[in-house]
């Protein structure tokens, strides 16, 4: 199996304002989101069932809370390499991400401290709703996280 | 043991049904840990990461992570979802289950459906294949709010991840919006 390499990126060579790589994903099809109730055990009807969704008011069926930290944890750990710990992801839940929408993680630099020997980067997080060009559409979901990386030291 | 009503939602979620004033007495409650039902696999990690499409091969590769500080092959960080996420069905749910629900669903109050708001999640061990995992929670929080779906309440339940040694590997802040569907 040929899989993608990874580094460590190291507190050290952080900067305030950088941003890290994007993830996107989508367009998210139903069976998208039956794979990721299944992956993440969460059968609440919102995230598959069409009828039910609408009843509560709701475009469509939307993807769940757990599956965007998922996705930025992805992000912050292909960014932060194999040693690092996402060690805090906070997000609050904006529009929905619903059928056949493609969504793009990002995340940039606020803040570089140590703590208890720990080596802590802290990000603002967010993701987008694309069109089919990458263009943003929207903010859906924002947040916060902090991430502990490796030292040189 | 105390019979309260109940409501069950399409999904199988049952809800305890109960006034704003004994679920904000509940408020500060945490319940014993609890063992997940199977230890974490390989399958249940591969399965997983499908969900998010992670080709980050310390979840994939043996040889690749024997290189880290890990050792060998971690389950990636938000797999804590698998855990106290709602099964749809249990042998042992056949009778009275209030027992196996979230603080979010048992906690007496008028609401009968859930809507996930905000999510927090702290990481400091990973879990491995073979680990098993105990689960604690604790009510933190019930805030009265209206919004566009309904009336209901603002719960916050924290959830405190513990693998057989004791180590504290994850621990999340859930608040859900439990409303009252007509």
């Amino acid at each position: 199996m040929q899989l993608p390499e990874v580094k460590d990126t190291f507190f050290e060579d952080v900067e305030i304002g950088q941003e890290i790589p994007t993830i996107s994903m989508g367009p998210l099809s139903h069976t998208h989101f039956l794979t990721i109730a299944s992956s993440h055990h969460d059968w609440y009807p919102g995230h598959h069932d069409v009828e039910y969704a609408r009843e509560q008011g709701l475009p469509d069926i939307f993807m769940n809370t757990t599956w965007q930290c998922g996705l930025f944890q992805r992000a912050l750990c292909a960014w932060g390499g194999p040693n690092s710990i996402p060690r805090r992801v906070k997000i609050k839940m904006g529009r929905p991400i619903v059928r056949y929408e493609t969504v793009m993680t990002k995340a940039i630099v606020t803040g570089r401290r140590s703590e208890d020997g720990e080596h802590l980067v802290d990000l603002d997080i967010w993701m987008d709703k694309i069109d089919p060009s990458g263009n943003e559409i929207e903010k859906i979901t924002t947040g916060s996280a902090t991430v502990v990386l490796p030292s040189k030291a | 043991m105390t019979v309260r009503k109940t409501e069950t939602d399409p999904s199988g979620v049952v809800y305890v049904i109960g006034t704003e004033e004994e679920g904000m007495s509940w408020i500060g409650q945490e319940a014993e840990p609890v063992e997940e039902a199977y230890p974490m696999t390989t399958r249940a990690i591969e399965h997983f990461v499908e969900g998010i499409e992670d080709s980050n091969p310390l979840y994939w590769s043996e040889e690749f992570s024997r290189q880290t500080r890990w050792g060998k092959r971690i389950a990636p960080w938000g797999i804590e979802v698998l855990c106290k996420e709602h099964k749809v069905w249990r042998p042992d749910w056949m009778g009275e289950h209030e027992g196996q629900l979230t603080y979010h669903c048992r906690t007496p109050l008028p609401g009968n459906r859930l809507l996930g708001l905000d999510y927090e999640v702290e990481c400091y061990k990973p879990l491995h294949h073979g680990d098993r995992v105990f689960v604690n929670e604790k009510l933190v929080d019930v805030v009265p709010k209206t919004m566009r779906i309904g009336s209901g309440h603002l719960v916050t339940v924290d959830n405190f991840f513990r693998n057989q040694h004791g180590d504290l590997c994850f621990k999340n802040r859930r608040t859900v919006f439990r409303y009252r569907q007509a």
